[in-house]
């Protein structure tokens, strides 16, 4: 009896948890697929999580334009160090061991996936049907994904040539080793990707967050991009032989050419973004957080205030931080990404884009942190500028005095411009400078000078330059060139164009000639890079460098149209283009001019040119201290320079601007993975 | 069953009103062989348990006798005496009973005599314990049972400690034991204060840890704390204090070797190069440098980790109780101070045990416990912002500041506080982490025993954590520098909880007192689950302190409010044993287990956990009995699974969760971005697939005794193979992910133990044994994924550029793959050109027709090029080029150390003489290999050229470039004649490359070093005062010690300790970044009232 009791009780405790209902468990704090797919508000929630990989500094918000964006004769930075490195990437010099590389690759793969995994589940779930009231909002969050991906892939393969491909979330793969696609198939597969979703999307001046999320425009855009980036020269892998490669385009490139110029007439026809804000104030809106639906900017990555994107802080007058007090309410800069010092002396003087790109003081604070009373001229004057078109300075509040990056100012990483310059260009390479191609220059230049000048400048210019296919390239290269410094996209154009190499052999030459000037000798290769150069306000300009400039602080213009900035002092230089003698000081205004030697260029110990001068493009071209100039051949030789005068620039070696599989990818692909233009491992 | 017989009796005595048969009286004193009284030992007339009565505080006793019969004087642990009654004054000495076979042993939710088990058990009583002074309970136990390799894992305060029974069964989990304390699982014993443990078993063979299922897969800890033991109360206290310092310095460079070798560095490329400007900016004129003879040097291995903190340890019990009501309570206060600035632990416990007996057969056990421990530091990796590699590798002058006077009014207040904050000692200061747990463990007991031989019992143990985690980073640190160079601080408050509920039936019988029977059938469920709450604040006024900080978060700018709450971990489990006896002679065991967690995907979630074992008695054998000098041959054989799923939660399945910061910024209406889902674990993708990890686990061991119990020997095999291992995998980041965890594989354990007792000799008060044991243990990798054979791996702690260590089937776990030296290129490799300033360059390679290399210089590609050049020049490391394709690549790497000692173990002395006792351990681990990355890390500069770091002084020895003197840099001069041959010769003979030359981290055989190792682990030297001494203080006992333990280390390891990493993971031995050991000195006392 006693133990048939407690048999029961023991039964009876046994049953309390027996079940399997005991260990199924909920996650309180995490969410699953079905949960997140059944409501349009947990679905916008994830999409902000696709929208989230823009932000990383290894990508958009930094790397991209520092670290990764390739030096050319509009951005450009120093570097002096003799050996070669394995992170040097700007100047072409690095290894598979580099950890910039490894971050940037994971940070695309994992916003790829975000983006993969968004598109598979919304596909999936019950909501996603026409019967729905909210197919249409599902199917621009689905486009915005899209396009998401699509600029992933497109900025990646700009970077790495052809790649792992996959459109399959991780979690459906069978295997995390995706094959390497040819950038061709991808790009193929991204155009036909995005054009069966932009018709269902939504123009931005009809989406409460506007140009901050992706529009229609934006997805016809990145088609012509990527179709233009399709259809132009890239880097090709010698697959055999493991040399530098070679520059290729498809033979059906025009395909690509009357693709992009398709998607870019829609835009244009479609009439929702026009140029009616000046040059400056596009970016000083950006500055100020005023996001304008209608104009200049298609698509700006959504950076956050005090959280994400180093916009102002890499670009603009440097602002030095004292101890935790920066620069007034604005804080502390490190302005890294810079503008080739020879850049500002390609525009012409009229054009209104120039004054935004040539910056040439910073400010220090005060030792007792009192504010922004210490200005100084550009202690970077030698060799790069900085780009002031951002700045932290724009913004009229500021974010605080102690604040340095993550200072959200959105970056246009499409422009209403580009897709002008990108139609004219296709209609060019397609016809050949038909009207509508020279209508489309016209509107972009339009904004570029002052309704005096336009007449000369706009259409007269546009006019002269029209005479051949050539010409008219060089002239939507230039265009470019001046509308989009510090964009990172000059060395694409030229890598589009095949003209990378030319335009390095020059820009090489441009710092060794003022070097070897300031140095006290003269160059032979002076009168053809002036003559390449053809600098209309003054032929021989190289030989007319400021090696010394005349300043004075004044107070502020108050004119934001002048300087952003109404409230802090700036500079007045004397002589901020050429050499000149010491000004007068007029003692009756009290105004006393100070001096500064800038252009170091010289290294008189050495009787050499500065490091700066002889090894920031180290892996295309490099100098040493017994005045030898290398180019480096196919193989990674060194070979000779060839004369200027006798250069034939179709014969110049290539740029290794691809940049080799981090070597844990090559590591863990079990054999999937080779790096190939010439990289070791 | 003599043991349960005395307690009767003893309990008997107590109960029974003391019958009056006045006829004789027995008088007498009871002591123990030392002469010593013992107290409340109990006294009964043979065959009439109703007369009884219990000595004094003195020993002495008085009992009144019937003529002819006589009394027996028993105690605990003595062998009990018979006396006549007569009417004088007897002193009785009772002798320690020194056979061990009626000891109890607790094993898988009951106890079993010792005699009957058919598994592995390895022992440690509390006399023991209590005779060496030490911090936890772990550490006591290192050395001193077979198979059981106890390492911590640095010389940092309460720092973690590895306990490994038998090797690691798994390579990649956890390979922590299950711990039991009184009965209830804890997560670890480092809070239990040796001084409140009556004994540790250590469960070694699945036979016995297939009770405790999964849990119990690694081996199982069990620690019984001292019972409640019904009686007078008791009161009894333990001090120690204990001094410690820094048991081994490294021997770095001084500020004169320092200066010359940093210019060597710096002009390698050049006299005046762009290195050699930073030079001369930070410490002059490269000719001057003689001004350094006089220069102080800053021994930052002296600042930081010169402190010789004392610290103390105190602890009060008070136990008693009644027939019906038992209690014990200790309460114990420590303070452990570690010898590098800003870290150390304090902790407080109390224990209480209450049992009270409810009725005849209801007894009810209540034990809580508390704990408080207050953390400060966070451990060898958190010394400041670099960790101890960078206390040792920092600059050891200021160089020119350090003559200079420096106006405070011209001083750039920004430069001079990022120069003074790299210093070490304010790096610490600035970054600080402190940490305060409280930890309340509530267990309850009932226990009922409705007829004889059932036993019926519930448990449950409710257990809550608490702490705050106080995270400061001043405005230098590296974090502060991210965030606008202003102070960061953060509070993670967190909590966790779990449950056990433990209901068991035992029964037990036995047929003709021949074949003895039990039978336990068990369910248990167990839950654990927590939560945190995160505030992370920054832009705090930049002069601010952390405790400023910390306690006014509202003085910064909220930057991250997380809280989270945990998945449950669950795991439900059924279980069953029966044994089986006869005689106690043949003796056997079944035990099933079956266990589900939550931790794996339902249809993946029960495991089951089958063990068989069986056991001979040889001795008792009836033709054995004439065998006197064999006093037990027993021969043990078993066979079991065990489980493993310790892995996080959740990895099963895809789920996201809400992310507050990061998210993007539309119309910036959010501050931090809009919330967004991260899917998975964040870096970490999940696998729906995985699933238990098994290990089967085979041993046949012998258990011997001879002369008396003098001397016991157990010799034990086992074999041990462990499938489907759980392990965190890298997969290709091309995924979006970076690991997953995956079922790889197959491991097989094999080894050979051997512990052996002696007492050497013995008498009526002296006493002195010795104990012995050793481990083979041999672990191979018998099965990988289904598509390697090949797994490598890089050790996180230390990167190198090419992965280190390698899972290879067929070969042992834990082998570091790298580079074998060479020597150094000599300049005869070399050809110098002339036209090219004489620049080194190597001479051709010719291969012959298979691609194999028949003369020229080796090509090195896996060093990075330095300041000097290439890494193929004269004086640069040079390696074997295995495959002989004239290169050095990736595939000249070779196994070049084995991680696993071959032996590991211990022995130790222990004596009494009269009042004095005396114990020494020892413990050993022989033939392994640790790579020692901190002097790797010393004898190369990874840094750029505005950088200076501090290498060892044998470099002083190195191959140089710049001529010492007249400073000028004799590689690559075209401006000095004759450059080239000046330059071999001053490096003529030179063996040791510049430290300046090795600039990445590349896993090389000249820091393979082997680590065996012979510890003195500790000295401790007692007396007790007679008790007539104590008795006069008021005291019943008195003991004063004096201990030293580390004492010294008889090893050729040049890093500061062997003993790091050791069998850790599948990258062991990895010395990068370890808090140094420390040696101490303590006096102690040991007081009963």
């Amino acid at each position: 009896m006693k133990i048939k009791n407690i048999f029961f009780v023991g039964i009876a405790l046994a049953g309390l948890t027996s079940c399997n209902d005991y260990l199924s468990v909920d996650a309180p704090s995490k969410y699953d697929n079905t949960y997140v797919f059944s409501n349009v508000n947990e679905i916008n929630r994830a999409l902000n999580g696709v929208y989230a990989q823009l932000l990383s500094g290894s990508t958009y918000g930094d790397n991209y334009l520092t670290t990764f964006c390739m030096n050319s004769d509009v951005d450009y930075a120093t570097n002096s160090n003799e050996q070669s490195t394995n992170n040097s990437f700007r100047r072409f010099d690095c290894t598979s061991d580099a950890s910039n590389l490894r971050s940037t690759w994971n940070a695309v793969y994992q916003g790829i996936e975000y983006a993969n995994n968004f598109i598979y589940q919304l596909e999936r779930s019950p909501l996603y049907t026409p019967d729905n009231s909210d197919y249409a909002a599902l199917q621009q969050q689905m486009g915005e994904a899209k396009v998401i991906r699509a600029m992933f892939y497109h900025d990646l393969m700009w970077l790495w040539g052809d790649v792992p491909f996959s459109f399959t979330p991780s979690s459906e793969a069978k295997d995390y080793v995706m094959p390497v696609m040819s950038r061709d198939e991808i790009n193929m597969k991204l155009i036909e990707d995005l054009e069966s979703i932009a018709p269902n999307m939504q123009y931005a001046h009809s989406m409460k967050d506007g140009v901050e999320r992706v529009s229609k425009e934006f997805a016809w855009a990145m088609i012509a991009r990527i179709a233009m980036t399709a259809g132009g020269y890239s880097l090709r892998p010698d697959v055999s032989g493991n040399s530098y490669g070679t520059m290729q385009r498809p033979a059906n490139y025009k395909d690509f050419y009357q693709l992009a110029h398709q998607y870019c007439d829609s835009i244009i026809k479609s009439g929702t973004h026009k140029l009616n804000n000046s040059y400056p104030q596009v970016f000083v809106n950006e500055c100020n957080y005023t996001v304008v639906n209608d104009d200049d900017p298609i698509f700006e990555i959504p950076f956050t205030k005090n959280t994400s994107g180093n916009i102002g802080y890499l670009h603009g007058p440097r602002l030095n931080m004292n101890g935790n007090i920066g620069v007034g309410s604005w804080g502390g800069a490190s302005s890294n990404a810079q503008v080739s010092f020879f850049y500002r002396y390609s525009f012409d003087q009229r054009d209104l884009r120039l004054k935004y790109i040539d910056g040439l003081w910073a400010y220090t604070s005060t030792t007792n942190g009192a504010g922004q009373d210490s200005i100084a001229v550009n202690p970077n004057f030698t060799y790069t500028l900085y780009n002031n078109k951002w700045s932290k300075l724009w913004s009229t509040t500021g974010l605080g005095s102690a604040t340095e990056g993550g200072d959200g100012i959105n970056f246009p990483y499409m422009r209403y411009t580009d897709v002008l310059l990108m139609n004219a260009e296709a209609l060019n390479e397609l016809e050949g400078p038909n009207d509508e191609a020279k209508e489309n220059l016209m509107t972009v230049r339009r904004r570029a000078f002052d309704p005096t000048d336009q007449p000369q400048m706009v259409n007269t210019y546009v006019d002269s330059v029209s005479a051949t296919k050539e010409s008219f390239l060089n002239a939507i290269l230039n265009e470019r060139k001046w509308e989009f410094g510090g964009e990172n996209m000059r060395w694409k154009d030229l890598v589009r164009n095949n003209k990378y190499s030319e335009a390095l052999y020059y820009q090489f030459l441009r710092y060794l000639i003022v070097a070897e000037f300031i140095g006290g000798s003269s160059s032979d290769y002076e009168d053809a890079v002036e003559a390449y150069d053809n600098v209309t306000a003054h032929k021989e300009y190289l030989s007319y460098m400021p090696t010394n400039i005349f300043w004075r602080r004044t107070s502020n213009p108050n004119n934001p149209s002048v300087f952003p900035n109404t409230s802090i002092d700036v500079l007045e230089v004397y002589n901020p283009w050429w050499q000149t003698v010491r000004p007068q000081d007029d003692n009756t205004n009290n105004i006393h001019w100070q001096g500064s030697d800038v252009l170091g260029w010289w290294n008189d110990g050495a009787g050499a040119p500065q490091n700066q001068v002889l090894y920031s493009l180290y892996g295309f071209m490099r100098g040493d201290v017994n005045g030898n100039i290398f180019m480096i051949d196919g193989n990674g030789s060194p070979i000779p320079m060839p004369h200027p005068n006798s250069v034939n620039v179709s014969n110049l070696p290539v740029v290794r601007y691809i940049l080799p599989y981090p070597r844990d990818i090559i590591q863990r692909s079990a054999g999937a993975y080779k790096n190939y233009y010439g990289y070791l491992n | 069953m003599k043991l349960s017989k005395k307690f009767c009796l003893l309990a008997v005595v107590l109960l029974a009103p003391l019958a009056v048969l006045a006829q004789n009286v027995v008088k007498g004193t009871v002591l123990d062989s030392q002469n010593q009284p013992i107290i409340g030992a109990s006294v009964i007339e043979k065959n009439n348990t109703r007369n009884g009565t219990v000595t004094d505080l003195d020993g002495n006793f008085t009992l009144k006798l019937q003529r002819g019969t006589t009394a027996i004087v028993s105690y605990l642990g003595m062998l009990p005496q018979e006396i006549q009654a007569s009417n004088e004054n007897r002193t009785i000495t009772l002798q320690e009973d020194l056979k061990t076979m009626d000891e109890v042993v607790v094993v898988g939710y009951t106890s079993k005599a010792r005699k009957d088990l058919t598994g592995s058990v390895g022992s440690i009583s509390g006399m023991k314990l209590a005779a060496v002074p030490v911090a936890s309970a772990a550490e006591a136990m290192q050395g001193k049972i077979a198979g059981v390799q106890v390492t911590t894992v640095d010389g940092a305060p309460g720092a973690d400690i590895n306990i490994r029974i038998r090797g690691n069964t798994s390579v990649t989990q956890s390979n922590e034991p299950l711990y039991i304390v009184d009965g209830f699982q804890v997560a670890n014993i480092n809070d239990i204060p040796p001084t409140d443990i009556a004994s540790i078993d250590v469960l070694k063979d699945a036979s016995l840890t297939a009770i405790y299922g999964a849990k119990g897969g690694n081996g199982v800890v069990v620690v019984t704390t001292k019972a409640a033991k019904e009686g007078r109360i008791s009161v009894g206290f333990n001090g120690r204090a204990t001094v410690a310092h820094l048991s081994k310095k490294l021997d770095l460079m001084d500020t004169q070797d320092f200066v010359n070798y940093q210019y060597d560095r710096a002009a390698a490329n050049g006299t005046r190069s762009s290195w050699a400007k930073y030079f001369r900016g930070n410490f002059g004129n490269p000719l001057d440098l003689d001004i350094y003879q006089r220069a102080t040097t800053y021994d930052w291995q002296d600042e930081v980790m010169g402190e010789t903190p004392l610290n103390y340890s105190a602890n009060v019990t008070v136990g008693g109780g009644s027939d019906k009501i038992r209690f014990n309570t200790s309460l114990t206060q420590s303070n452990d101070n570690g010898i590098i600035m800003g870290s150390g632990v304090r902790r407080t416990n109390l224990n209480i045990k209450l049992n009270v007996d409810l009725s005849k057969n209801l007894t009810l056990t209540l034990n809580p416990r508390m704990t408080y421990r207050r953390d400060i530091g966070a451990g060898g990796d958190n010394i400041g912002s670099g960790g101890i590699i960078n206390v040792l590798q920092y600059r050891p002058t200021n160089g020119l500041r350090e003559f200079a006077f420096w106006d405070p009014a011209t001083v750039d207040p920004d430069d001079e506080a990022i120069f003074q904050y790299t210093n070490p000692k304010n790096d610490i200061q600035t970054n600080t982490q402190k940490r305060h747990s409280y930890n309340i463990v509530n267990q309850f007991a009932l226990t009922w025993t409705p007829i004889k031989g059932l036993v019926l019992q519930t448990e449950a143990a409710y257990n809550i954590t608490f702490s705050d985690t106080n995270r400061f980073w001043g405005p230098l640190t590296g974090t502060g520098q991210n965030n606008n160079s202003l102070p960061v601080a953060e509070v993670i408050n967190s909590q966790s909880s779990s449950y056990t509920w433990t209901n068991t039936a035992t029964y037990d019988f036995s047929l003709n007192e021949e074949h003895n029977f039990s039978f336990l059938l068990g369910q248990e469920i167990y839950n654990r689950q927590s939560r945190s709450n995160d505030q992370l604040n920054r832009y705090f006024p930049r002069g601010i302190d952390s405790e400023r900080a910390i306690n006014n978060m509202t003085l910064g700018t909220p930057w991250s409010s997380t809280s989270y709450l945990s998945t449950p971990n669950r795991t439900a489990s059924f279980f069953g044993q029966a044994n089986w006896n006869y005689v106690h002679r043949y003796l056997f065991s079944a035990t099933f287990r079956a266990d589900g967690s939550t931790k794996f995907a339902p249809g993946k979630q029960w495991g089951y956990f089958p063990s068989l074992s069986g056991a001979w008695v040889v001795s008792e054998e009836p033709w054995m009995k004439d065998v006197k000098w064999i006093d037990n041959w027993k021969v043990r054989a078993s066979w079991g699974t065990s489980g493993n799923n310790n892995i996080s939660d959740d990895m099963w399945r895809y789920l996201y969760g809400v992310q507050t910061t990061g998210g993007p910024g539309f119309g910036e209406n959010v501050v931090n971005g809009e919330q967004y889902y991260q899917f998975g674990g964040g870096n970490q993708i999940a696998n729906p697939q995985i699933k238990w990890e098994t290990t089967i686990s085979r041993n046949l061991a012998m258990d011997l005794s001879f002369f008396n119990g003098r001397l016991q020997i157990t010799p034990e095999v086992y074999w041990k193979t462990t499938k489907d291992l759980l392990y965190r995998s890298d997969i290709p980041s091309t995924s979006g992910y970076t690991t997953q965890y995956q079922n790889i594989g197959q491991v097989t354990n094999r080894g050979f133990e051997l512990s052996v007792n002696a007492d050497l000799v013995r008498g009526i008060d002296y006493v002195l044994s010795a104990n012995f044991n050793m481990g083979f243990n041999k672990r191979v990798i018998d099965k990988l994924n289904n598509t390697d054979d090949v797994i490598w791996d890089t050790n996180n702690r230390w990167h190198s550029s090419f992965n280190d260590y390698c899972l290879r089937v067929g070969d042992e776990l834990g082998l570091i793959y790298g580079f074998v030296n060479d020597g150094l290129y000599s300049p005869s490799e070399f050809t110098f050109d002339p036209n090219q300033n004489f620049t080194a360059f190597p001479i051709p390679l010719e291969l012959d027709a298979n691609g194999k290399r028949v003369s020229g210089t080796v090509i090195n590609q896996v060093l990075n090029a330095s300041n000097s050049g290439d890494p193929t020049l004269p004086g640069k490391i040079k390696f074997k080029d295995l495959n002989n394709d004239g290169y050095i690549t990736e595939a000249d790497r070779t196994v070049i150390g084995n991680t696993n000692p071959k032996v590991q173990g211990g022995f130790g002395l222990s004596g009494q003489w009269k009042g004095f006792d005396l114990s020494a351990n020892f413990y050993y681990m022989l033939d392994f290999d640790i790579n020692n990355a901190t002097a790797y890390a010393l004898s190369s500069s990874t840094t750029s050229g505005s950088n200076f770091t501090n290498v060892l002084t044998k470099f002083n020895n190195r191959w140089i470039y710049t001529n010492p003197e007249d400073g000028e840099c004799m590689y690559r001069n075209y401006y000095i004649d004759g450059s080239v041959d000046s330059y071999i010769a001053m490096n003529q003979g030179r063996t040791l490359w510049n430290p300046a030359d090795v600039v990445n981290n590349v896993t090389m055989s000249a820091f393979i070093e082997d680590g065996s190792f012979l510890r003195m682990q500790d000295l401790t030297i007692g007396y007790t005062f007679p008790s007539k001494v104590a008795r006069k203080l008021g005291l019943s006992k008195l003991r004063l010690y004096a201990s030293g333990s580390n004492l010294f280390i008889l090893t050729n390891y040049s890093g500061y300790d062997p003993e790091v990493d050791i069998q850790t993971g599948l990258t062991p031995g990895m010395d990068y970044n370890r808090y140094p050991r420390n040696r101490a000195f303590s006096f102690g006392v040991n007081l009963n009232f």
